[in-house]
């Protein structure tokens, strides 16, 4: 079964994707693979300036893409030097769609397609580690930061709860300690 | 990590090796005898003459600067080392001390293949051929490197690529179809002496090749074979003939007592190994030194070297016999071996761990509990019969002698903590072996001559947990001369063939994989997929139990990666072709592809500060592919791509701009680790990736996991780290394995330096940023501070002071307990030990004292009634007052 999508440059902000519309025949077939658990191929044909056209397969499952409602996901995998490594057509899993309705006996389909590039690799981060040194360093050369606080302000997690328990302590005998025999 | 001085040896074992044997010689001025050998392996080692343990060794390089080209051993051992430029060095033989070295440079580079070396009269001679000229003859001093006089050339235009060396004669057929001559020429002599008789003088016409063999080992005497049939001996100058060669035989002229005498010994398809002795002078078999034993195999032996002795009036003969399995063994002259060295276990290319079957009592009370109808009654009767069985076997075990060894197939029941496993070994020669993971005892071997071990995949088929099945195991190769697949099934618990046994398949394997569901049996099905996309399934009965089902396919050179699904149709197993990647777009090749590891996952995601949970990307199908290749702007680059293997969607891809790949790469879980080269700064890193669903889960909990049925990409949490330059660069990768997957997960490395570190995971974590970054993991829990230096302390060095040389591979299996993982490395050297990558929290300490508890318990319990009794005397006591 062919299926017809050609974005255009890929190079460019926009693309246009002209899709053709699935006829009731298609939808047909596609049930029959349906019924014995079959696959739903596409085979990608990628061209680029300097090499050979070359050729990827992707599949989806016949059944979860007519459960899906005839939507999918294209998506198109780039490397920094723009050679694509990977084409893959996925079923957009979203429970809300709807099974299109037929107009004129034809089906559409509605696809997303998704450029991804494969990004630079995270590099071991030496510069920001050894600026964090240098930082520890100057502030340890520049000795302990005044404090400029009060007394009351630095030490007031202490003060408290030596208050609070001698309050306790003062309520429990008010008449302080009773003097033994 | 680290364990104490008493620890050491307790649950790991050191075995080393040095490798196939190049050339072999007794030791015989130094008071301990030794067996000096050099080795295939650029091993230079002595081995004990008495237990075949290895006294001293040293490792030399790998690459070609570390070829042994000569060993001799006088008062010293001498080795020759390298190619253009060569090393002479001389090692003290009682302790492997270097005691001289010198080197030596060829002019001539492009013939310097052709060197041959040998010790004549204290004197290193390099006798290089030129063929159709001449032979240049060049003597150094052995000691000091000293050239006795400038290179001698004899004229020879009989040399061709077909003559052989048996010092100090060099011998050659030359000459036209017909008219051949034999040709012989003393080239340390002064004066050129040519030998030469026509051919046919020594063999029959009618049959003629013409080929020369050297003999093996370290013949006394100059001589060589012609096409396997004659020996030909040169003496005084002239050609001698001998009629005792056996053909295929392993040849080698050693000194008897009465005159040199002619060693043979070979391997009767009946008879199994030969040994025989003639006399040179009189051509009469020497009777004591003779061995017919059908129980031992050793195929294609070959002989190293002899020494023999007079004890009376009989010979005393010490022979070193090397087979095509790598084995080595010294043997008496009647034939008894005294040692056996299985020195294929330096190049161990797949491992597996097998569980053992649980002993019989046990199996009877599984079966118990299996049986779940029948009335009361006949439980009860079950359950007396077995308690009654229980009770005979522990009279039987009082009754019995405790010194009484049991034999070992009787021993080999899983423990309680399941710690105990057989480890089944293929080597690179084709050898299976089969070792017990305590102790590093060898059960079993079979060697398979035909299997070509390049891409060979073991697979266990049935566990020793369905009793009354065995176990079984299947080896899945290439057949050494056709390249179609060859299976080897054996039970792994006693090394016998089952089921299909040596199978050799009519066509070429492109991928084989287990079937997810047993047969009625419990055996799973081998699926095997062969180059023409056909698929054939052993057993044929469990073909209809391919289901869903899919195998993917990578050719490591184009880096292009195809997946299949294998359906049953009803008929017969198919496959359809349903993805196809180009990985290798500008000449990329895969180094490595790490697919993930079959463990379970202990948690679907992390707890954050903030409350909520990162869920993990959990894909089962996941596999890493790193290729390298170049680039026309980095120069060369590692692409790290995470493939769906079902489905074919790329799943996440990473970069690296001027690195070269390691083949080491390890995935587990959500993990995933890999190291390479940076060329930028020349050094190791290691690149560390985490995939994540995000805060909300894609599907239900719960659900299974389908590559068919979500399109959405995970983020990945990357981060990349430097190993230290002091550890060298990392030989071999692996994560431990725990049962459940509660533990935390280490990384084990192996360093060329010998060590093996474990490195907790959070020290890897991709999620480690620089501290006020503002990055996703920072000041969340468990997460340290981003530090770019991979901390490598010396106490996680896993084997302490027991340095591996050439660790290949190591291999991790989750134990019975949850806490402890099984560790393998293997190399030149083999090491075992076990791992608890959060210490051993259900097993109580080595050293819990029961004694002491139970004194105390016992002591509390007197306590309490005494205290008691005490008590109420006084309260008695008390009322009488």
């Amino acid at each position: 079964m062919v299926k017809n999508t050609a974005p255009g440059s890929l190079r460019a902000g926009t693309s246009i994707i002209e899709q053709k519309p699935f006829q009731q025949q298609h939808i047909n077939e596609l049930k029959e693979l349906a019924d014995f658990d079959g696959f739903y191929t596409i085979r990608s044909l990628v061209t680029a300036a300097d090499t050979k056209e070359s050729e990827y397969f992707s599949s989806v499952k016949a059944k979860a893409f007519l459960e899906n409602g005839l939507t999918d996901v294209i998506n198109a995998w780039v490397l920094p030097n723009g050679a694509v490594i990977a084409v893959s057509f996925q079923v957009n899993n979203s429970s809300e769609s709807q099974f299109p309705q037929s107009l004129n006996n034809v089906y559409k389909i509605k696809s997303n397609f998704y450029l991804r590039q494969v990004e630079a690799a995270v590099t071991p981060d030496t510069a920001s580690y050894i600026q964090k040194l240098e930082r520890e360093r100057e502030a340890r050369e520049k000795g302990e930061l005044k404090d400029n606080r009060s007394f009351l302000a630095k030490y007031w997690m202490y003060i408290v709860p030596i208050a609070i328990f001698v309050m306790i302590s003062g309520a429990t005998n008010p008449e302080g300690p009773q003097p033994t025999r | 990590m680290c364990i104490y001085e008493d620890q050491i040896g307790k649950f790991d074992w050191r075995q080393t090796y040095v490798g196939r044997i190049k050339f072999s010689q007794f030791d015989t001025v130094s008071t301990a005898r030794k067996l000096i050998v050099a080795t295939e392996e650029n091993v230079l080692a002595a081995l004990h003459l008495k237990t075949g343990e290895v006294v001293w060794r040293h490792v030399f390089e790998s690459a070609s600067t570390g070829n042994i080209q000569l060993l001799h051993v006088s008062d010293k051992v001498v080795t020759v080392t390298g190619s253009n430029p060569y090393l002479v060095r001389g090692w003290d033989s009682t302790t492997g001390i270097l005691l001289w070295e010198w080197s030596l440079t060829l002019q001539d580079d492009d013939r310097a293949d052709f060197s041959e070396w040998w010790v004549h009269q204290g004197l290193l001679v390099h006798m290089l051929p030129v063929f159709n000229s001449h032979i240049e003859v060049t003597m150094y001093n052995l000691l000091t490197g000293q050239n006795r006089g400038s290179t001698s050339k004899l004229p020879a235009a009989w040399v061709n690529d077909g003559c052989v060396l048996s010092p100090p004669y060099y011998s050659c057929v030359s000459g036209n179809m017909g008219a051949q001559r034999l040709l012989s020429i003393d080239v340390t002599s002064s004066k050129v002496q040519l030998i030469s008789q026509p051919l046919f003088d020594y063999l029959s016409l009618d049959v003629f090749e013409g080929t020369l063999k050297p003999l093996d080992g370290n013949s006394v005497l100059p001589a060589f074979i012609i096409d396997d049939k004659k020996i030909v001996i040169v003496k005084d100058n002239n050609f001698e003939a001998l009629n005792i060669a056996e053909m295929s035989a392993s040849v080698t002229i050693v000194e008897g007592l009465n005159g040199p005498m002619v060693l043979q010994a070979w391997t009767d398809d009946n008879q199994g190994f030969k040994l025989s002795a003639h006399s040179v002078s009189t051509g009469k078999e020497v009777s004591e030194i003779k061995c017919s034993d059908p129980a031992l195999r050793i195929p294609e032996p070959e002989l190293g070297a002899v020494l023999c002795t007079k004890t009376g009036n009989d010979h005393a003969c010490r022979i070193v016999v090397n087979g095509a399995d790598d084995a080595i063994h010294l043997m008496q002259q009647g034939g008894r071996v005294m040692w056996s060295r299985e020195e294929s276990l330096a190049n161990v290319v797949a491992v597996e761990f097998v569980d053992l079957p649980v002993s019989e009592t046990d199996a009877a009370i599984e079966s118990e509990f299996d049986q779940k109808e029948g009335s009361i009654w006949a439980g009860s009767v079950r359950r007396l019969h077995s308690q009654y069985q229980q009770l005979q076997t522990l009279l039987a075990s009082l009754q019995s002698d405790r010194d009484v060894v049991h034999s070992s197939t009787e021993d080999l029941v899983r423990d309680y903590f399941n710690l105990h496993k057989i480890i089944v070994l293929v080597t690179e020669v084709g050898k299976i072996i089969g070792i017990d993971n305590l102790s590093g005892e060898i059960l079993w071997h079979h060697f398979e001559g035909a299997l070509d071990t390049e891409a060979v995949a073991i697979f266990t088929r049935r566990t020793a947990r369905h009793p009354p099945y065995d176990a079984y195991l299947s080896i899945v190769g290439k057949h050494q001369e056709s390249g179609n697949g060859l299976i080897i099934s054996l039970n792994p618990i006693t090394g016998e063939l089952v089921g299909e046994r040596v199978l050799q398949v009519d066509g070429r394997v492109l991928q084989c994989a287990l079937l997810h569901q047993p047969d009625e049996e419990k055996l799973h099905g081998l699926v095997l997929l062969y180059d023409d996309e056909s698929v054939q399934v052993f057993p044929v009965s469990s073909e209809h139990l391919v289901d869903d089902m899919y195998l993917y396919v990578a050719e490591a050179e184009s880096a292009k990666v195809q997946g299949y699904a294998l359906k049953y149709n009803g008929r017969t197993a198919i496959a359809q072709k349903i993805w196809s990647l180009d990985l290798g777009s500008g000449g990329h090749r895969i180094a490595v592809s790490a697919s993930r590891a079959a463990q379970r996952t202990h948690s679907p995601g992390r707890a954050l500060s903030d409350r909520s949970v990162l869920y993990k990307y959990n894909n089962p199908n996941l596999v890493l592919f790193i290729t390298e290749g170049p680039d026309p702007v980095h120069k060369d680059v590692v692409r790290a791509v995470a493939v769906d293997g079902a489905s074919g969607a790329v799943v996440s891809g990473a970069v690296h701009r001027r690195a070269r790949a390691t083949p080491l790469a390890v995935h587990a879980d959500n993990c995933i680790a890999y190291v390479y080269l940076s060329d930028k700064y020349r050094r190791v890193e290691i690149a560390t990736m985490e995939l994540y669903e995000g805060k909300e889960r894609w599907g239900t909990p719960g659900a299974p996991f389908s590559s068919f049925s979500s399109a959405r990409a995970p983020a990945a949490a990357r981060q990349a780290y430097i190993v230290p330059a002091a550890a060298r660069a990392p030989r071999a990768a692996a994560l431990t394995v725990t049962e459940r997957s509660l533990t935390d997960r280490h990384l084990l490395l192996a360093l060329s330096n010998g060590a093996i570190m474990e490195i907790p995971w959070a020290f890897l974590d991709p999620r480690r940023a620089p501290a006020g970054g503002g990055q996703m993991g920072v000041g969340e829990e468990g997460v340290l501070p981003y530090l770019p230096e991979l901390p490598l302390p010396a106490e996680a060095v896993l084997n302490y002071n027991r340095s591996l040389h050439r660790v290949r591979s190591l291999h991790t299996h989750p134990a019975g307990i949850e806490s402890t993982s099984l560790v393998l490395a293997t190399g030149l050297d083999m090491y075992y030990t076990r791992v608890a990558p959060s210490k051993t929290f259900d097993l109580l300490k080595e050293d819990f004292d029961y004694h002491l508890i139970s004194i105390v318990l016992v002591a509390l319990v007197v306590a309490t009634y005494s205290t008691k009794y005490f008590a109420s005397r006084k309260m008695l006591k008390m009322a009488w007052k």
